[in-house]
């Protein structure tokens, strides 16, 4: 799992997340459990980018939910710089939750529209400890800078904002702690295509001074190999892939990563008209396929894939998968 | 399809339409031109804002009144310029001859009727179907959008339905009447790139059986190489490019569209540093005099800023609005 034998900043082992199917009835005990995310392992590493790609419910940002403590967890651990965050005390939590930082995916929700720009990237500074006034002020005119926006915004509302700038103007927020890592869910998908490559850029840019970690969490993958440095293809709450990202998205071993990247590579009608589909039905996270949970979609499938669930193996350094292929 | 393929079957000339809010008048559309061939598939790409969605619902007048009005121009559908029709004469058009499938199927569905009941009213409102004829119409549309178990699905309501399926019926009803053009504005947006895929080669393959035009809207390249013949690209409420799919990819033109394809990572190959667009687009109410995109424009010269560009001809069917291919 992890080639350089770095200290992991987030480790997240065996976890796992079941939601409860209520009844018709309040009182009467849950009809059922939706999977959300079953079993997933994997560790963060200092100053890098870890990406989780999936399609919408297999559980991504179940993950990230579970990495920021708004979710804990059914089983498993989540160890911030080794201590498990769900039993931190008082003053690690603090620490914890200044550290880990989050953006998410639309701008235009996640910034109170009543809060001008100041109090918008204050908020989070001034929940940490007293700070005088112009300390403070000076502190945002700073954070502002350093994401490429005009300090002379700072009495702005969002709506006034586009959105690459109110994109600008979270994570703004996100950084004035300073924080270890910060969990990206899906940070450009509600941008302009011209916006993004100037947001990913920032991030690029971000990480290079400053040495943060990010997990992202995005369906897109161009955008995912880009910015990460290792990914993590997850299917119906389990993982089926994970390997440096370069070695993912070049010699791709799981029928699931494969069709994910031709749906996403630019084929071209007058090139190759010739390409593998997905049937385009995810299968419930109620009642996920035995076996293999891809057998039902997956071109490839043979006898053993419905009744074996396929284990995680190492194929090459740091290239993990599991498929019986 | 009986007309030869290269009849023009929508034809918008100098086509305006201007916004009216407390911030002032602007002009969210700005003299745009372009034309539909029978049983080709126009792209219509550009970023939000550039006017694209407006266009598309102008056509049938459905801008949102009365805050957008159409202040000029034409729109020819064969022949007839469907600006100067009556609303209850453009009833006739909408749904029977132009179909259209919007962004959002949750929105574009009634959660409070079944997905039956949405499909029988354009066919018996239309097409004047009743009884055991409407119900088996409706499933043979069903199936050819690939929707398994019709039957059991006309009785579902929206909210049972997954995305992939919710648009797939959007698209059934949208070609229920068979009409001649359908306007797809960003259809697959808001679905994951596998029921992306899925979706794109299924209105692909009904487009070779039924002839059907297709005025497809969107801003991600990667569908424009999946489905256009043609593509249109806007910025600011003009069309500054126009240009068969393939040149767009590999010879475009103007600086806008080249650097709108390079901003767009690649990937198939690891990329160190992606060049992005500088500055964000300008307010429909507040347009640079002269090239719209002079302010973000890594070409910008003097003239630029004075007067905007006219269009130039590159090739037969290659036509773009910059001084640098004068």
């Amino acid at each position: 799992m992890n080639p350089s034998h770095q200290q992991p900043l987030l480790s997240v082992q065996n976890v796992t997340k079941h939601y409860p199917v209520t009844s018709t009835l309040p009182w009467s005990p849950p009809k059922a459990f939706v999977r959300a995310v079953d079993g997933l392992s994997f560790e963060v590493l200092p100053r890098k980018t870890f990406s989780i790609v999936g399609e919408s419910g297999c559980g991504k940002t179940t993950t990230a939910k579970l990495v920021l403590r708004l979710e804990n967890p059914t089983s498993g651990r989540v160890l911030f710089q080794g201590r498990d965050i769900a039993d931190l005390d008082r003053q690690q939590e603090a620490h914890y939750r200044r550290s880990v930082q989050a953006v998410f995916q639309n701008p235009f929700s996640s910034l109170k529209p009543r809060m001008r720009v100041i109090d918008l990237v204050a908020e989070p500074r001034v929940i940490r400890g007293t700070i005088g006034r112009d300390e403070l002020r000076r502190e945002v005119e700073h954070q502002l800078d350093a994401v490429g926006l005009d300090p002379a915004i700072i009495n702005s509302f969002p709506h006034e904002l586009s959105g690459g700038m109110r994109q600008r103007v979270a994570i703004a927020r996100a950084l004035i702690l300073e924080p270890l890592m910060i969990v990206l869910d899906e940070p450009v998908s509600a941008l302009d295509v011209s916006v993004r490559a100037q947001i990913m850029n920032l991030f690029k840019a971000i990480q290079d001074r400053s040495g943060i970690s990010y997990l992202l969490i995005a369906h897109d993958l161009a955008t995912t190999r880009y910015l990460s440095h290792q990914v993590l293809v997850m299917y119906l709450g389990q993982m089926v892939e994970t390997a440096e990202s370069n070695e993912l998205f070049s010699t791709p071993l799981h029928p699931y990563t494969h069709a994910l990247i031709a749906a996403s590579a630019p084929s071209r009608r007058w090139e190759n008209p010739e390409e593998y589909i997905l049937e385009s039905d995810l299968p419930s996270p109620i009642a996920p396929p035995s076996g293999c949970r891809f057998h039902t979609r997956c071109p490839r499938a043979f006898e053993r894939c419905p009744s074996k669930v396929p284990e995680l193996r190492e194929i090459s350094p740091g290239h993990h998968v599991a498929c019986h292929l | 399809m009986l007309s030869s393929g290269s009849q023009n079957i929508l034809e918008v000339k100098d086509f305006e339409v201007s916004v009216t809010t407390k911030r002032g008048i602007g002009r969210a559309v700005d003299g745009i031109s372009f034309t539909l061939k029978a049983g080709e598939t126009l792209g219509l790409v550009g970023e939000s804002g550039s006017g694209k969605t407006l266009t598309s619902l102008a056509i049938l007048g459905l801008q949102p009144q009365p805050a957008a009005q159409i202040t000029g121009g034409q729109v020819l559908f064969r022949g007839d310029d469907l600006l100067k029709k009556t609303p209850s004469e453009l009833r006739h058009y909408r749904g029977r001859r132009i179909g259209m499938v919007l962004q959002d199927p949750m929105t574009a569905l009634n959660p409070v009727f079944s997905i039956g009941r949405q499909l029988y009213e354009p066919l018996q409102l239309h097409r004047h179907l009743s009884g055991r004829a409407l119900r088996e119409q409706a499933i043979e549309l069903l199936r050819l959008l690939q929707i398994s178990s019709p039957e059991i699905r006309l009785k579902s309501y929206p909210h049972q339905l997954s995305g992939g399926i919710r648009q797939r019926v959007v698209g059934a009803i949208a070609l229920s009447c068979s009409p001649e053009i359908l306007i797809a504005d960003e259809p697959t947006t808001s679905l994951d790139v596998t029921v992306q895929a899925h979706y794109l080669a299924l209105l692909n393959a009904i487009q070779k059986r039924t002839g059907t035009a297709i005025l497809f809207i969107t801003h991600d390249f990667g569908v424009v190489a999946r489905m256009c013949d043609r593509v249109a690209v806007m910025y600011a409420g003009r069309i500054v490019e126009t240009a068969p799919a393939r040149q767009i990819f590999e010879q475009p033109a103007h600086p806008y569209t080249v650097a709108l394809l390079k901003s767009v990572p690649d990937l198939t190959k690891p990329v160190d540093h992606l060049p992005s667009i500088q500055g964000s687009p300008p307010s429909i109410y507040n347009r640079p005099q002269g090239c719209s995109f002079a302010p973000r424009c890594s070409h910008v010269m003097t003239k630029c800023r004075e007067t905007y560009p006219p269009e130039t001809r590159l090739s037969k069917s290659h036509v773009a609005s910059c001084w640098r291919c004068e």
